[in-house]
């Protein structure tokens, strides 16, 4: 699915954190967005999803427009998000924040429960192998039935990039996927971006690291000060002189 | 002494009921309802206003529980959207509504005066038999409940309640909207509270609105705290904690002579506060629940 | 009209009132985040020091500076022992029910020694004044100036002052506040010396014009609750401008609905704030879910 985003426009108060921002992405493309602190990508990111509403501007997916869409209603749409801070359900296990996730399941309605008993429990085998599934591809068996709340940073991350993939999305949004996670395994999260983005998930991804991420997006985009600076494959926009410049302070 | 017994048992089985409820909307769904007693209310004089009319106690019972499920409906409609706090302060006050309605329109409610002979099921049975049958009806009606609770929360749909109280606001990236499920949870709370408050009404077969203060939502409100909100045993554990309190502390006046009643009661509310604020401070899990760092 | 003109002068005294106790909620509210229930019965306490001051000392003004001076203490106890440790950013439900305890815990010490009893000021008897069929106590008078004198002081302190700026800015953004380095304590030691003198103004207030019993306090939460609402979260100038309206319109409905179902229409309000504003009349919206 292809995501183009028109002039959106966002203030809080009388400051602009994301001004006038337009580009689209192309289907089956692995779009990055870097920036230093503070430009403005986590705001893009909740205008995209719905989280925030814009002040002007519009968002599409595919050729469904966005507008007047809830964040719930982008996500059944089939647009999925991580967190930059992961939000995991503490207080569930790791497997049954996965399952949490998976779509369709019509025992989520309290009628459903009692009158479609059968159609329940088929569906929850069904999310119950794609979680385990899904628990073994992030190496996270050892820990299926722990409370999601005792999980470390790295392991954290990794449910939520788990969970965003749950919804069966055909745009996903990434938020600092990588940060906490070891090297073997980013690599490893990259193959796998790479297969879904081919059979034609569309991905936008924030990321500081940037080795992995110019090694894995066809198409960089930058931010600074809630204005996207310069756009392009990898290479021209790391030697741009002006991303270089905005960059100086921010990670690398 | 066993109809003694008898009486702490039937009351405090309508505790775990009111526990039950609040439970399965704080201590699973994170909802402040903070207006138990107004539904509680709803429940007993539904129930008794029909059943003086003659009508059979199933009936009476049902109709408990539907008329405080719909007065449910229109604030959740309006609450849950909002911010957490919003639904406590309306609650709150949707239950002092309740009260003032009940003491005001009396050529419904007799206002301050109540409702005496309410009628009880089991009265052709010897007085001895219908306390223990009654008592059965409501430890059987508590047990039914805490099933369906479990068979609930273990559910898909118990899993999405769970990660609401967790983390709303992650929950909508997933394509699914919390309002409908904390709407669902509300409003069969309330239901179960009313269908309390009728069994309550027929038990004690007189209520007034003397018996519908705010304090009786904050005694379930302990109990859920220190039994463990969100634990399936807390809410049985800390309704008879709190019949242990309320009853020992009934003793604790025999053993006292020199406390007045006004005395009794202001200790009694001192402990519930203290209590509050300590089981908020050192042991907010409750005395089932498990700490998660 | 006299009769509408009389009501509206009720409706002001009553509505001054509200608006002590709701800008003593709002403060809350916007800086520390939660709706603290353990307000009325503060007002409650600050009414019965009034009192027992005036006994001890024969001077209403020592029974006001005494109670002002017990509550706001008080005030500060609750956020040292108890809301310190509670109040965190996504949690309010622990200040929310700790403050529900400290509520009890006030009262009933209250009753423990004073009992149930109706207590009252002494007030010097005097004649009303009358403006063209318009009666007003002289006491009123004082009772409005010195409602008028605390609420604008209050707002001056938040508006004026360097430690009123940084507790704005502490409300509005509470993470970007903190990283910035504002220093916590000498901001909450104000916010709740604020919250313990508006409390206890409001008291004595209520105390002035009905009479002391143990309730009086928390019955005045919900339309303090209702103006801070109403006023928009996060706005404790719109607190006071809404609670007075709330007087006013409370009064002015009387007529209609009678007295018994005043406090209804403070349920009313708030509930169609929420349906039609959420945000109040002057707060700001909270972003989309």
């Amino acid at each position: 699915m292809s995501l183009a985003v028109e002039h959106l426009h966002k203030s809080f108060g009388g400051l602009r954190v994301v001004e006038d921002v337009t580009f689209a992405t192309d289907p089956q493309a692995i779009t990055g967005l870097i920036g230093p602190n503070g430009a403005g990508k986590s705001t893009l990111f909740a205008l995209i999803t719905g989280y925030q509403r814009p002040d002007s501007g519009s968002v599409r997916f595919g050729a469904t427009s966005m507008r007047g869409l809830s964040a719930s209603a982008r996500a059944r749409h089939g647009v999925a998000r991580t967190f930059q801070i992961p939000r995991p359900f503490r207080h569930l296990s790791v497997r049954q924040n996965l399952m949490a996730a998976g779509p369709r399941q019509p025992g989520e309605h309290p009628f459903n429960l009692l009158f479609r008993r059968h159609a329940v429990a088929r569906r929850e085998r069904e999310l119950e192998q794609r979680a385990d599934a899904m628990l073994a591809f992030l190496g996270l068996e050892a820990v299926t039935h722990a409370l999601s709340g005792t999980l470390s940073g790295g392991q954290l991350k990794l449910l939520e990039l788990g969970r965003a993939l749950m919804t069966e999305p055909r745009y996903i949004l990434l938020d600092e996927p990588f940060a906490g996670v070891n090297p073997v395994l980013i690599e490893q999260i990259a193959a796998r971006i790479r297969t879904l983005a081919a059979r034609g998930t569309g991905f936008l991804i924030v990321e500081h690291n940037l080795p992995a991420l110019a090694a894995l997006a066809c198409h960089l985009l930058v931010m600074d000060r809630g204005r996207l600076i310069a756009a392009g494959s990898p290479d021209t926009v790391l030697a741009d002189r002006a991303v270089q410049d905005a960059y100086i302070g921010g990670a690398a | 002494m066993l109809g003694y017994l008898e009486a702490v048992g039937t009351v405090g089985g309508i505790y775990a009921l009111l526990a039950l409820a609040l439970n399965l909307q704080y201590g699973f769904t994170g909802l402040i309802n903070f207006g138990v007693v107004g539904f509680f209310a709803i429940g007993a004089y539904t129930s008794a206003l029909l059943a003086m009319q003659g009508g059979p106690f199933l009936l009476d019972i049902a109709a408990a529980a539907i008329l405080a499920a719909i007065f449910s409906w229109p604030l959740g409609l309006i609450c849950l959207r909002l911010r957490d706090d919003y639904l406590a302060i309306v609650t709150l006050a949707f239950a002092e509504i309740v009260r003032t309605v009940i003491v005001s329109e009396e050529w419904l409610t007799s206002g301050t005066r109540g409702i005496p002979g309410i009628p009880r099921p089991f009265a052709g049975l010897p007085a001895g038999t219908a306390a223990v049958a009654y008592l059965g009806l409501v430890l059987a009606t508590v047990v039914v409940t805490a099933v369906l609770m479990r068979y609930l929360v273990h559910s898909p749909f118990g899993r999405m309640i769970q990660a609401i109280r967790d983390d709303e606001d992650a929950v909508p990236a997933l394509g699914k909207n919390p309002a409908s499920f904390k709407l669902v949870v509300f409003s069969f709370g309330a239901a179960l509270t009313g269908i309390a408050g009728a069994l309550y009404a027929h038990y004690l077969t007189y209520i007034s609105p003397d018996q519908f203060v705010p304090l009786l939502t904050f005694y379930i409100w302990m109990a859920v705290i220190m039994g463990g909100a969100g634990r399936l045993g807390g809410a049985i554990a800390g309704a008879a904690l709190l019949t242990v309190f309320l009853e020992g502390t009934r003793f604790l006046r025999d053993l006292i002579p020199f406390v007045s009643e006004v005395q009794m009661a202001s200790l009694r509310l001192a402990v519930i506060g203290l209590l509050l604020i300590l089981f908020t401070l050192y042991c907010p899990q409750g005395l089932l629940g498990r700490r998660i760092a | 009209m006299t009769f509408y003109l009389n009501l509206a002068v009720t409706g002001l005294l009553q509505g001054l009132l509200i608006a002590l106790a709701a800008l003593a909620v709002s403060l809350c509210f916007a800086v520390a985040r939660f709706p603290n229930a353990a307000t009325g019965d503060l007002m409650t306490l600050g009414a019965y020091t009034g009192v027992a001051g005036q006994r001890v000392t024969g001077s209403l003004i020592a029974g006001v500076v005494l109670a002002t001076a017990a509550v706001a203490l008080l005030s500060l106890a609750s956020y040292a022992l108890v809301f310190r440790r509670l109040i965190r950013a996504r949690s309010l439900v622990a200040p929310l029910i700790a403050s529900i305890g400290f509520a009890f815990l006030l009262r009933s010490v209250l009753t423990f020694f004073v009992g149930f009893d109706q207590l009252s000021f002494r007030l010097p008897i005097a004649r009303s004044l009358v403006f063209g069929g318009v009666r007003i106590r002289p006491s009123d008078l004082w009772l409005v100036a010195v409602a008028v004198a605390t609420l604008a002081a209050v707002l001056a302190v938040l508006f004026l002052t360097p430690v009123g700026r940084r507790m704005r800015a502490i409300a509005d953004n509470p993470e970007l506040a903190r990283a910035s380095g504002i220093h916590i304590r000498p901001v909450m030691i104000t916010l709740w010396t604020l919250i313990g003198v508006c409390s206890a103004i409001g008291g004595i207030m209520l105390g002035l014009r009905t009479v002391v019993v143990p309730e009086m306090g928390w019955n005045l939460l919900l339309p303090a609750f209702a103006a801070a609402v109403l006023g928009g979260v996060g706005n404790p100038a719109g607190a006071v401008l809404a609670g007075v309206a709330l007087g006013l319109i409370e009064a002015l409905s009387t007529p209609l609905v009678g007295f018994t179902y005043q406090t209804a229409i403070a349920f009313v309000l708030l509930i169609a704030t929420l349906v039609l504003r959420p945000q109040g009349l002057f707060g700001q919206a909270e972003p989309v879910r």
